[in-house]
């Protein structure tokens, strides 16, 4: 799977772990335990990935072309050097913006149907 | 003498039970990803204790156990779809066994006392069985030509798909035989193509060998076949020309049950090596 031979539309519906680290990764570069922060973050705490999920995810994601690695650090002096950053493709971004607005469309008809709690 | 905290203990034997544990996962997965997992228990123990002791890690170490059991069972059903893509190349290994285990046993069937012209009793229920053998050696031919299609040259290909077309005519042909025994030139005319294809692709792999095993096999397997189909194997007693029989068809069995298990071999070995995984 490359992005020179792939549509985003391709990959969707995503895994909710795969939209997940698309999503923590979307502001940035982050190593494995502060994308498994990001997640519990945006989840309000609901969904705190393994190790076994999250690399496991993250290969996938990589042989996808979805993430990459990067040599960049945010800061250096205060890192462990043994960390891999990973930070989004171009295609993964085009990726969890499809999804995005996939699952946005669904949220709509949701509201339509007044299965959302709240909603006019 | 300075003593850890206990925490650093039970943080540092918690690591050490997880980087055990990782034994599970498949072995280039563990070379590639290991050391990272480890390293990220290891900061959710540290955050877990610091936020509610010991029954933290407890808990952590639960999350992990369920982690650990779902994704070691993901892993290792993905290595075996790493390599190769379609499904008789990757079970070209498995079929070729097969085929070769019931041809060996298929092979018991020579040693009926009279001649051979017609099988009867144990001895045709026997024969019969070189129907599964070559029907799986058959699909296990055309799985090698997939599984290879790389590093095989065009001829070598052709000549396995050859092969295994021969395979399977003389499997038609064993099944219309034990119908009709007038028949039996299917049978031969199937064991034809199969055994000069055999031939053909063994010369080939005498010169370049690309199976993982002796590079001279294919071509002695097609020996034994090529002795057998031209009754060149005449003694002076039936009873040493059913042994030698014997032995030449259940020889050609192991040969193939040998390539289906160094393809297994392979297979696995290729799969804990990351540097020989073909890029997808």
């Amino acid at each position: 799977m490359s992005d020179t031979t792939m549509h985003p539309h391709d990959l969707l519906p995503l895994t909710p772990a795969v939209f997940h680290i698309l999503l923590a990764l979307a502001d940035g570069e982050k190593h494995g335990y502060s994308i498994m922060q990001e997640v519990a973050r945006i989840t309000d705490g609901t969904i705190q990935m393994g190790p076994g999920t999250l690399y496991g995810t993250v290969k996938r994601m990589l042989e996808a072309r979805l993430i990459e690695e990067t040599d960049e650090r945010p800061d250096p002096d205060m890192d462990d050097e043994r960390r891999r950053y990973y930070r989004l493709t171009q295609f993964g971004e085009r990726v969890a913006q499809a999804e995005t607005a996939r699952l946005a469309r669904l949220l709509n008809a949701a509201k339509a149907k007044r299965l959302v709690e709240g909603a006019t | 003498m300075k003593m850890k905290p206990p925490q650093t203990s039970w943080i540092a034997l918690s690591a050490r039970a997880y980087r055990a544990l990782l034994i599970l996962y498949p072995a280039d997965y563990r070379r590639e990803y290991g050391a990272l997992m480890v390293q990220m228990f290891r900061d959710v123990c540290r955050d877990a204790y610091r936020r509610r002791g010991l029954m933290g890690i407890l808990m952590w170490w639960c999350k992990t156990i369920l982690d650990l059991a779902v994704t070691v069972f993901e892993q290792r059903r993905k290595v075996k779809l790493v390599f190769p893509k379609s499904l008789l190349g990757r079970q070209a290994g498995l079929l070729l066994m097969l085929g070769g285990a019931f041809s060996a046993l298929a092979a018991i069937s020579q040693f009926q006392p009279d001649d051979h012209y017609i099988y009867y009793g144990i001895y045709q229920v026997l024969m019969l069985m070189f129907a599964p053998a070559y029907a799986l050696i058959g699909l296990g031919c055309f799985g090698l030509a997939q599984r290879y299609a790389e590093t095989f040259s065009t001829i070598s290909k052709w000549l396995l798909y050859l092969t295994g077309i021969g395979a399977l005519v003389m499997v038609v042909g064993l099944v219309a035989t034990a119908l009709r025994n007038t028949l039996w030139n299917i049978w031969f005319a199937g064991g034809i193509v199969h055994v000069i294809a055999l031939t053909l692709f063994g010369l080939v792999h005498l010169r370049t060998p690309t199976l993982p095993v002796f590079r001279g096999l294919p071509l002695m397997m097609a020996g034994g076949w090529l002795v057998l189909m031209f009754g060149v194997l005449r003694t002076a007693s039936q009873t040493s020309n059913n042994l030698l029989s014997f032995l030449f068809m259940f020889g050609m069995g192991l040969g193939w049950l040998a390539i289906g298990m160094a393809i297994n071999r392979q297979q696995r070995a290729t799969v804990s090596d990351p540097r020989l995984v073909p890029e997808r």
